[in-house]
């Protein structure tokens, strides 16, 4: 696979005190969906102005096909970049209709080309009719697709969009990040996503960054940071869970307070570790009412399909299980647990 | 920037003696005078003005809308107007209070500048949540409460800005403080100059009240820095005018009348009359060339002040940070700044730098210029912009701010140069704050007094100094004529504005 753009140890400071991105290197495959996820005010919205030449670097490089355009002495101007960008409040000019703001990065056209341009976009995301409205007239969902059909009509090679989902209503969220998803794909077009919301991460990207304060945390497919999470803060920012410490029964056998762990599974040497803990999401826990391990349930939350239990085990370990919603137990029960678990997520306390 | 450097080098000058005397005799009152006055106008202002934006912004009551309206119509009321006018009607009757005081100064000036706050503030009331208020009402707040403890505060940073500038105009206030009479750093400025003729205790006493100013002028975008309420809440929706019975309509036209009552409709029509039926002074053609000059003046200087707005606010736009900006925050201080100061400021380096050209072209060329730019219509203009760059460019920031940051960068982005950002995006979203700011500049600089006076050329004459002189001989009836022009022009631009905002706020 291409890299289409590589970062290598890019920081960048607003002033002396205030440095903002951390020695970042990110590496972005061509014709894949890059997600940067990380909590608000982690840089990542920074690190994506960088990318598309808004900001001004410290130190470190981005290179896009191998040409250096951002440097600590050099940026090459924004509109050099052939990159498309969609904003948070998706930007669109208040004082033209759709038609028009499409039409306005696309120079040198003949109006007809503009014209077949216009309405070949339309049609992709399925708004012909909104041809002739004005921005305020169209909904959250549609002035999204129409920013993003602006950014891609100049055809650029690679499109950034800064929290493109975080205005819309949750009802349609879920289809319009599919769609947008498929349109992507069906480009075949490089892109940057950034975002602070996993499910809309995982949903649509090939490959996600995890950010915070400033420093790129892991970088992997969705399932491999689900999984196997690379330090506690993606294991405690991706998903649900809880720690349970690690015994040392002897030299290379190893238990958490749910049983004997398998040597097979470990990757590391722990031997060299004291205070070891395992993260346990709720997914690793099975309920099984013929099991002997018993936990008492302390809090539960409804989700439909299933129960969110919060157990404590032993009265000392607190972990989460999800359990089908037809095991409606109450809060104070004791029930059954097993620990079935595939992926072994340890860290030094 | 020339004309700060030279009041600020100012303090270095030999001091001469007349300081002595206006330390001992008059510097205190002075400045007490004119502090009671800022004081005053910005307390009365923000009684007459919050009240009635209040009223207007809630309650649903007959005649509503045009009140609304008419509530602005003060606005085309120069100070100094509205005091000759009444200073003529207690000649009249003679059981009328005399307000040939700092009481009388300080109400004539409110009259005129409450329609600052008013605006800024019913703005700010309309915009409130429909949420906030039902809110407070849940919680058993009355009426009464709701205004004093939601309303007000939200509201703040808007009412406060309407107060500074009725305060700033009352400060820089010149003509109606010199008919009336009190004694200000404002009308001490000018005595010192022309009465003394010590242009350098002028200029330091100049200085010294720009400082006070500055301080001022600080200490209120400070405290407009810590207040900036999130006004992200998008979802809100707008309250509906509330119904009342008909006793209480009663009362609200009548609080809403009061105002309007004095500061327009009694001395419009009192004007309207000495000029028809008592003015000796004849409508002829030196009357119309009088009217063409001050027009013309008015149209070169606010289309001169708008472009400088533009490029200022958009440079602070593209370079937030940029040196330029920070001495356009100094600039744009102008407003507040009392005529004679900027006259004196313009003035003293401007003929010098004439002096300078003639002496040079003398020289080489044997020949002679005369006073080429602190002669002519260019030093007023000059001097115009520094006065009104602020107003001016205010509403333009205010205008451009409501376009996104991002929008500039979507542009970008797609390919536009800065040039090109402008004219497709920015000056189509501009259109009606810079027509605002272009009329709310013409009508100032057709009443302005002071700066006119003292730096038009020879043998040119605006009908504010004509007014101004006729009043001062006593010749009140006849200033009418001149008076009612400045009235009548000013009317127009304040309905094209108000038509404007009104129209807006509909539509969303």
């Amino acid at each position: 696979m291409n890299k289409k753009i590589i970062i290598s140890n890019l920081s960048l400071a607003f002033e002396e005190k205030n440095q903002i991105l951390f020695n970042i290197n990110l590496n972005i495959q061509d014709s894949e969906i890059n997600c940067i996820l990380g909590p608000s005010g982690c840089g990542k919205t920074t690190l994506l102005r960088a990318i598309a030449g808004f900001e001004d670097v410290s130190s470190g490089s981005i290179l896009k096909d191998g040409v250096c355009i951002t440097n600590s002495v050099e940026n090459m101007p924004v509109a050099n970049r052939n990159m498309g960008m969609v904003f948070q409040d998706y930007a669109l000019f208040p004082n033209m209709n759709v038609k028009t703001n499409i039409e306005f990065g696309l120079k040198n056209h003949s109006d007809l080309e503009k014209e077949n341009r216009v309405n070949y976009l339309l049609d992709l995301v399925n708004l012909p009719e909104h041809k002739n409205k004005f921005p305020h007239e169209l909904s959250g969902g549609e002035q999204q697709r129409i920013a993003l059909i602006r950014a891609l009509a100049p055809s650029p090679d690679i499109i950034l969009m800064d929290e493109p989902f975080s205005n819309i209503d949750q009802d349609i969220k879920e289809e319009l990040v599919s769609d947008v998803r498929d349109l992507l794909k069906e480009l075949s077009i490089t892109s940057i996503i950034v975002t602070h919301d996993q499910n809309e991460a995982f949903n649509i990207a090939d490959q996600v960054a995890i950010m915070n304060k400033g420093v790129i945390q892991q970088i992997g497919t969705p399932y491999d940071i689900y999984h196997k999470p690379a330090n506690k803060f993606v294991a405690g920012f991706i998903g649900l869970g809880t720690f349970l410490p690690v015994r040392k029964v002897n030299n290379n056998n190893f238990e958490i307070p749910l049983g004997p762990l398998n040597n097979e599974r470990i990757n590391n040497d722990l031997n060299k570790f004291e205070n070891l803990e395992m993260l346990i999401r709720p997914d690793d826990i099975i309920h099984n009412e013929s099991s002997p391990k018993k936990a008492v349930i302390l809090e539960k939350q409804f989700r439909g399909a299933e129960f969110l239990y919060k157990l404590l085990y032993n009265n000392e370990y607190s972990i989460l299980c999800y359990a089908p919603s037809h095991h409606n137990h109450a809060i104070g029960d004791s029930i059954g647990i097993e620990l079935d678990i595939k992926h072994y997520v340890i860290f030094e306390r | 920037m020339i004309p700060f450097v030279y009041l600020g080098s100012s303090i270095f000058f030999p001091y001469s003696d007349n300081w002595q005397h206006i330390i001992d005799n008059v510097l205190a009152e002075y400045f007490l005078n004119s502090l009671s006055l800022a004081f005053g106008v910005g307390f009365l202002s923000f009684i007459f003005g919050t009240v009635t934006a209040w009223l207007t912004s809630i309650y649903d009551f007959p005649l509503r809308k045009i009140i609304s309206w008419l509530l602005l119509m003060p606005l085309a009321m120069p100070a100094y107007i509205i005091a000759i006018t009444y200073v003529g009607i207690i000649d009249n009757y003679n059981f009328l209070p005399d307000i040939r005081n700092l009481f009388g100064g300080i109400v004539m000036i409110s009259l005129v500048v409450y329609p600052y706050v008013y605006i800024l503030a019913r703005g700010a009331f309309l915009e409130q949540s429909k949420e906030l208020y039902e809110n407070a009402q849940i919680l058993g707040s009355s009426q009464f409460e709701i205004f004093l403890k939601v309303s007000i505060p939200m509201a703040r940073p808007a009412i406060t800005l309407g107060v500074t500038l009725a305060a700033m105009e009352a400060l820089a206030d010149f003509g109606t403080v010199t008919f009336l009479g009190i004694p200000t750093f404002t009308t001490g400025i000018f005595r010192t100059w022309f009465g003394m003729n010590d242009t350098i205790t002028a200029t330091q006493m100049a200085t010294l009240f720009l400082s006070i100013v500055f301080i001022f002028v600080f200490l209120e975008q400070n405290s407009r820095k810590k207040i900036s309420y999130s006004e992200n809440i998008k979802t809100q929706s707008k309250l509906n005018f509330k119904k009342t019975s008909k006793k209480n309509s009663f009362f609200i036209i009548l609080i809403c009348l009061a105002p309007l009552l004095f500061g327009f409709i009694i001395p419009f029509f009192q004007l309207l009359y000495w000029s028809i039926f008592i003015s000796n002074e004849i409508i002829d053609q030196k009357f119309f060339d009088i009217v063409k000059s001050t027009l013309f003046l008015a149209l070169i200087a606010s289309i001169a002040i708008s472009l400088i707005s533009i490029l200022v606010t958009y440079i602070k736009r593209l370079k937030p940070k940029s040196i330029t900006n920070k001495f356009m925050q100094i600039i744009t201080l102008g407003y507040a700044i009392p005529g004679p100061v900027i006259a004196i400021a313009v003035m003293i380096p401007l003929s010098s730098f004439d002096n300078l050209i003639n002496q040079v072209l003398l020289d080489n060329f044997n020949v002679s210029i005369g006073l080429l730019f602190s002669g002519t219509i260019f030093i007023l203009i000059f001097a115009y912009c520094i006065r009104f760059l602020t107003v001016s460019s205010r509403t333009i920031k205010a205008g451009l701010e409501s376009v996104s940051l991002s929008t500039d960068d979507a542009a970008k982005s797609l390919g536009a140069n800065n040039l090109t950002m402008f004219l497709k995006i920015h000056f189509h979203l501009l259109k009606t704050p810079l027509l605002i700011s272009f009329l709310v500049v013409f009508i100032d600089i057709m009443k302005e007094l002071p700066l006119t006076a003292i730096l038009r050329p020879f043998n040119f004459n605006t009908l504010s100094i004509k007014a101004f002189e006729l009043a001062s001989d006593e010749r009140i009836a006849d200033a009418s004529s001149s008076a009612i022009m400045i009235v009548i022009a000013g009317i127009i631009p304040v309905i094209i504005i108000t038509k404007n905002i009104l129209g807006k706020r509909n539509k969303v």
